[in-house]
């Protein structure tokens, strides 16, 4: 089995499985994808979850990480690539089948899901290895935040099956076909999907404090 | 004919063997399992968030948490990952420290994972005892090196925080020679014993064809019958360099994991003494000079991309996913918790056995809910 | 006794019952320190082998550490449970106790007895077999499904177990022909030296030993028998929803019954009380006593050491192991006690001519034979029984070497 980067496993999905690939999309004049939407994330420096950062310590180690914590640069957001196997959400079931059945990348390491704002889009992506060992295969689906909809793989690999139940519980992204489409840290009734950038930092909003003559949020 | 009710026990989040603060709803009828179904998130503390706030450098204190059996694996592959995405360059002293560290928290896990997987099956924690006099002595060894016994907080950005000092080397090689003697008396004391057998034997199998699809690793992939190991499969760091076995079970059982688990020790020990003789040859420092000043550490900023790089823990495949701005934290952070995973096939494998098989089973995983849940 | 208050009150009912409750009190009394210092050895004996001392702050050895815990569980809250069944709750820990210290009636210290009745073997069996209903009782009343799980099993195993131990039991009663205790351990003392007469030094004897001990061991719920109270997985069983001082009297329970369980096998087997000097008139009893208890306790840290070593029997292979291994060996048991009887003491008008022939009922000869006849059934029935329940063979696994 020939090892493949990603952009021969595209030529080789295009080839094989006409119209599973993602289209491309606009880019920007440094190649990467460009960004649709206006970024509302906030600043990784910002302070609303608490001072979370150590003590400074004494010396100019200490101003340093200042001048790093400080003059912090417009959050840039990682690019988007083109050449990668990009593939559509609903045909993603073919292309793992494909993968496990005639490339034989039959272990399947991890589903992990990422979210770009900036672009509208969540992207999960999937990390195939073989069991033989050897480097391994990702795959990537797109899709759109305000309607994360990927067909589940837990029926063919079930060992899926808590992964996808992570990133519906933190993404938001929904797994019709999964057996068991729940909650699996947060507690059934949260609402919300907390990994989500816009997700707003409340706080521990659910345990009030009632300090003397304050109110009860925090 | 007798009109039976399916009774749902609770094996509530507290719990002697559940090994962490664990949830699972078990159906059974009479003694027998009828369906498992485990809950999550008592300890989820929002690590993958945290890694999006803090520094590249203030994450690794964070990784030694995620596994605290055995700290130190956990910050080799935090370190690799970021590694490979900055193209930081490891000298061969690092590596090699790297490597001892790493396999002494492979005897740590698996001496406390034998011992307790034991004392849920009743010997009252006899073995485990045993075990964790091991234990102490490589503890011992992590408080000279990293300054705490369990969150070390040893490695960084190109290398290791500290050296090995002579004093520190003739240390290890004292534990490794007494080390042979103490997986003698292990296994004589418990291999062969009628009980232990009658209980683990044909317990808890999972088949070799389902193993891949479950996406277990660890002993659990290996007690099947798969000699699936990171460090054979993709090697990393130098383990290309030293001769070891990789332990592989027939069955698939709790009793094959539990052999797999004490062969490992022995490799282990192994690659120990391989890598003890090769150190004083490897060349280098132990950190790469240009990032050895704290402020390039803290200030480390990783060029935008992602990287993904596995390590084999003791309990399975941990795996780190970094995706990154540019900035000098992550933009998303993820793990692969072999834990997690692993514990997808529990109610495959403790279906049809009894209610104290599920507490047997559950020990051979070897689960820490510092990983399950993150 | 009774003399010693009959100087008081004079003959009559009064010097009767006073005396007998001076005997009820020095037993609990005994029984009580007697469990205190159970409690020690345990965890004295279990820090040791497991390369770790035991409790050492409390007093010197950390020999005042069940005080201690008494005094810990009695400063404790006592809760019920709001669904449990309050009457039910409140007197399971009360028959249990009951049933215990109940049997200690009949065991003799050495040369003291309270109560010599003439069925004393009966009786201390029959009277622990009602702990069973306890073990239910407490159980069902917690209203928590891991102690009702804890309770059933508690009960499967009593009643499953008090077969072998009753069976094994009938073959010391057919030897000694009373089932008198105090007839069971004068019986030890005869033919020859002190030591040598003792019960387990016959073939019969030993398997009944072997039989007696390990039905007990789960009679007593303990390691490797100790599934009611599986703490690794049901926490504690049918003691879940206990706390405080009922939970002690769950406790003091449990050690009074093991320590019945081992003075009786000292007394049946052992010889308890007997040895040398011990027939002096009062000096002796002292040294019966010092005996006694040398030998139960002795009977009890092999209890510890097993607890030391072995993991825990599931509940399937325990019942496995109750009708399917001791139960058969009891009754072989039995069939060899009736031979060694008729080989020794019957003679033609009881059918066994040919033991006449060998020499007088009682003489060396007969005894020899009846020694090899048994030792050979046994030993037989032993391994025979063994091999039928043997489990699946060891098959080691093959390591894969690599290249590197």
């Amino acid at each position: 089995m020939p090892l493949l980067n990603q952009g021969e496993l595209r030529a080789l999905l295009e080839r094989e499985l006409p119209g599973a690939l993602d289209p491309t999309r606009p880019v920007n004049r440094y190649g990467n994808v460009e960004a649709t939407h206006q970024l509302e994330v906030e600043d990784q420096a910002s302070d609303t979850m608490g001072d979370t950062s150590p003590p400074p310590a004494t010396g100019d180690a200490a101003a340093e990480r200042q001048a790093d914590v400080v003059d912090k640069e417009e959050p840039s957001v990682p690019p988007l690539s083109q050449d990668d196997a990009v593939v559509r959400a609903e045909r993603l079931p073919d292309v793992a089948a494909f993968l496990r059945d005639r490339l034989g990348y039959d272990y399947l390491s991890r589903v992990t899901a990422v979210d770009y704002p900036a672009y509208g889009l969540i992207e999960v992506v999937y990390h195939f290895y073989r069991i033989e060992g050897g480097p391994g295969q990702i795959v990537r689906v797109r899709v759109p935040r305000d309607n994360a909809v990927i067909p589940s793989i837990t029926p063919m690999w079930p060992g899926a099956n808590l992964e996808e139940r992570v990133c519906y519980d933190l993404f938001g992204v929904h797994f019709p076909g999964h057996p068991y489409h729940k909650r699996i840290y947060m507690w059934d009734e949260f609402e919300g999907h907390p990994m989500r950038k816009d997700f707003e930092k409340i706080g521990d909003s659910y345990y009030h404090f009632k300090w003397k003559g304050e109110g009860g949020e925090e | 004919m007798l009109k039976t009710e399916e009774l749902q026990i609770n094996i509530g989040p507290q719990h002697p063997s559940t090994h962490g603060v664990f949830r699972l709803m078990a159906t059974v009828d009479g003694e027998t399992v009828v369906h498992l179904e485990p809950v999550f998130g008592y300890l989820h503390r929002n690590h993958e968030q945290l890694g999006e706030i803090w520094t590249y450098l203030q994450t690794i204190t964070i990784t030694d948490r995620l596994d605290y059996f055995n700290s130190m694996i956990n910050e080799h592959g935090y370190c690799m990952t970021v590694e490979k995405l900055a193209s930081i360059e490891v000298p061969e002293r690092a590596e090699y420290i790297r490597v001892i560290m790493s396999e002494l928290s492979r005897i740590l896990n698996h001496a406390a994972a034998i011992g307790f997987w034991l004392q849920d099956m009743g010997s009252w924690g006899t073995t485990l005892m045993f075990g964790f006099r091991q234990r102490e002595m490589i503890m011992d060894i992590f408080e000279s090196v990293g300054g705490s016994r369990m969150m070390c907080n040893y490695m960084r950005f190109g290398g290791v925080a500290r050296d090995l000092t002579p004093n520190l080397v003739e240390q290890i090689n004292l534990f490794l020679e007494g080390f042979p003697q103490f997986i003698d008396d292990f296994e004589r004391l418990m291999m062969e014993n009628e009980i232990l057998l009658a209980r683990s034997r044909n317990v808890g199998v999972l088949p070799k064809e389902l193993a891949a699809a479950y996406s277990v690793t660890g002993p659990v992939i290996r007690g099947s019958g798969i000699p699936y190991d990171i460090r054979r499969a993709e090697p990393y760091s130098i383990y290309d360099r030293f001769a070891f076995d990789i332990p592989v079970g027939s069955v698939g059982d709790v009793y094959d994991r539990f052999l797999v688990r004490m062969e490992e020790m022995r490799q282990s020990h192994r690659i120990l003494r391989q890598a003890m003789e090769q150190l004083p040859q490897a060349s280098g420092s132990y950190i790469n000079q240009a990032y050895k000043a704290a402020s390039k550490q803290q200030g480390l900023r990783l060029p935008a991309g992602e990287a993904y790089c596995r390590v084999e823990s003791p309990k399975g495949e941990l795996g780190y996913y970094i995706v990154s701005n540019g900035g000098n934290s992550a933009y998303r952070y993820g793990i692969r918790a072999p834990s997690l995973i692993n514990l997808t096939a529990l109610n495959d494998m403790c279906r049809g056995y009894t209610v104290a098989d599920i507490v047997v089973i559950l020990g051979s995983i070897d689960i820490v809910m510092g990983e399950v849940d993150r | 006794m009774r003399a010693m208050w009959e100087f008081f009150f004079g003959v009559g009912w009064l010097a009767t019952l006073t005396s007998y409750l001076t005997i009820t009190t020095a037993i609990l009394v005994a029984g009580s320190l007697v469990m205190m210092l159970l409690t020690w050895i345990e965890r004295r004996g279990l820090g040791y082998m497991q390369d770790r001392k035991g409790p050492n702050r409390v007093g010197p050895f950390g020999l005042f550490q069940p005080i201690a815990e008494a005094i810990k569980t009695i400063t404790k809250e006592d809760i019920t449970p709001t669904d449990a069944d309050r009457w039910v709750h409140f007197l399971a820990p009360v028959v249990i106790l009951a049933s215990t210290v109940a049997a200690f009636a009949v065991i003799p210290w050495g040369n003291l007895i309270p109560v010599d009745i003439n069925v004393g073997v009966l009786y201390i069996v029959a009277v622990s077999a009602v702990h069973t209903v306890g073990i239910l009782m407490a159980g069902w009343a917690s209203n928590n499904k891991f102690a009702l799980l804890g309770g059933m099993r508690g009960v499967a195993q009593a009643i499953s177990y008090e077969i072998p131990q009753v069976l094994s039991l009938v073959s010391i009663v057919m030897l000694v022909g009373s089932m008198s205790v105090v007839d069971v351990i004068q019986n030890q003392m005869d033919p020859y030296g002190n030591i040598l007469s003792w019960h387990i030094f016959t073939p019969v004897g030993l398997l009944s030993f072997i039989v007696f001990w390990i039905a007990s061991l789960a009679e007593g719920e303990r390691p490797p028998f100790d599934n009611p109270e599986a703490e690794s997985e049901l926490v504690a069983g049918y003691m879940t929803e206990y706390g405080g001082m009922k939970f002690a009297v769950l406790f003091l329970a449990n050690y009074l019954t093991n320590f019945a369980i081992c003075a009786v096998t000292a007394g049946v087997f052992l010889g308890g009380g007997n040895g040398p000097g011990s027939d002096i008139p009062i000096l002796g009893t002292l040294l019966s006593v010092f005996y006694f208890l040398a030998k139960s306790l002795g009977l009890f840290f092999v209890m510890v050491w097993i607890r030391g070593v072995v993991p825990r029997l599931r509940i399937d292979e325990l019942m496995h192991f109750a009708w399917k291994f001791l139960l058969p060996l009891a009754l072989v048991n039995i069939f060899s006690t009736s031979l060694w009887i008729a080989i020794i003491r019957w003679g033609a008008e009881q059918g066994m001519g040919i033991a006449e022939a060998l020499g007088a009922p009682g003489s060396i000869a007969r005894i020899a034979v009846a020694w090899v006849v048994t030792a050979i059934i046994n030993v037989v029935a032993f391994f025979l029984v063994a091999r039928l329940n043997a489990t699946r063979g060891v098959t080691t696994y093959q390591a894969t070497p690599t290249a590197v």
